[in-house]
């Protein structure tokens, strides 16, 4: 029966984990409701915990946006990962055939991939607000207004 | 399975899959949390990795689920986080009850003209049998893809380093913002004796520039 050796009933075993997955988070959730003291809720017991001190402003703050680049890096990473691995699990690289041919593709792509990620790792330490560089700029400012206040050369 | 049609059962697996992926992307667009959504995102592109399974393409699913799952709704993420700005948009909401009734008009356009687009679209006549070979096969597949495709893999490498310098360009822009903000009126209003030398600098005497902060 071509039929019964479809690739989705393969991947029965897979349902079978992710449902079983779901029912232990259910049930450690519901037994944690059953098992916890139900006490009153009060301002005191709702607030942020932050170590025993009073809560200062919003739990939600902006984090700099640097941090959004190593997402970045990681989704370009998995991309070259997944057609490496498609590579790696081919032939493609020993068979006489095709070996002279894509080799010298797959060092192109690692060198594009890895040039982006390599500019990225340069960059970013750039790209925060450096303390030294912010003094320096305040600096420069200040010696501006300076001369501006005092044209002729001051005291 | 005596007595099951298996065709019947593989429709009733796309219909569930499908009925999931409808309900899924509906709380990913509609929920109020934002993170909730989010996450909402990642389980629907998991169970669209089914509908690849359902055609026989396991290669395509496995790449769904490392690249949607994994890196879109991380990416996904980390933005909710990084931007407090996110969690309160404003895109749902309408400015007049015109432009709600104006843009449902044209949501319901678009839907029936993609049922109809669906519904005679030459789906048997498109169908390519070679693809059917090499979907299952990830040698064949490797094959098509770095040896006789293999400019587009370049392509991809090129749009991705793309991303990343974008990415880059952007953190410059909003830093040279940050670094103008201090040259602005507030910087060079402030007190003009840096806090440290206040001392030196009421005793009358000259003030040296501070050395500890350049090193």
């Amino acid at each position: 029966m071509m039929q019964t050796s479809r690739l989705f009933l393969d991947f029965i075993p897979v349902i079978i984990w992710a449902l079983l997955a779901m029912a232990l988070v259910i049930i450690m959730l519901l037994a944690s409701w059953v098992l916890r003291p139900h006490v009153l809720q009060n301002s005191e017991k709702t607030s942020t915990y932050e170590c025993g001190e009073e809560p200062v402003g919003p739990a939600r703050i902006s984090y700099p946006y640097n941090y959004f680049v190593y997402t970045v890096l990681f989704v370009v990473i998995d991309v070259m990962g997944a057609f490496l691995w498609l590579l790696s699990s081919s032939t493609l690289l020993w068979a006489n055939a095709t070996k002279y041919e894509v080799v010298w593709q797959v060092v192109v792509f690692i060198l594009i991939v890895m040039g982006g990620v390599g500019f990225v790792m340069k960059m970013i330490p750039r790209s925060f607000l450096d303390g030294k560089e912010t003094l320096d700029v305040y600096r420069r400012a200040k010696a501006e207004r300076e001369k501006e206040q005092y044209p002729t050369g001051g005291h | 399975m005596q007595g099951f049609d298996p065709a019947l059962f593989e429709q009733i697996e796309f219909l569930l899959l499908a009925g999931i992926v409808l309900v899924l992307a509906y709380l990913a667009l509609e929920h109020k949390e934002i993170v909730y959504a989010a996450f909402f995102f990642g389980f629907m592109a998991s169970f669209v990795a089914g509908f690849f399974l359902l055609l026989e393409a396991p290669f395509i699913a496995g790449m769904q689920i490392a690249v949607y799952t994994g890196g879109i709704s991380t990416l996904i993420i980390f933005a909710v986080l990084l931007l407090p700005r996110a969690q309160d948009s404003t895109l749902e909401k309408f400015a007049t009850p015109r432009a709600r009734q104006i843009s449902l008009v044209i949501a319901v356009v678009v839907t029936v003209m993609t049922g109809f687009l669906a519904v005679l679209f030459p789906w048997a006549e498109s169908f390519n049998e070679a693809f059917v070979s090499i979907s299952q096969d990830l040698n064949g597949l490797a094959q098509w893809l770095w040896f006789e495709n293999g400019i587009y893999v370049q392509m991809i490498a090129l749009i991705m380093i793309t991303s990343l310098v974008g990415a880059i360009s952007l953190l410059r822009m909003d830093k040279a913002e940050q670094l103008g903000a201090i040259t602005g009126e507030f910087g060079v209003e402030a007190k003009p004796v840096l806090i440290d030398d206040l001392q030196s600098a009421e005793d009358g005497q000259s003030v040296p520039e501070p050395k500890e902060v350049d090193e």
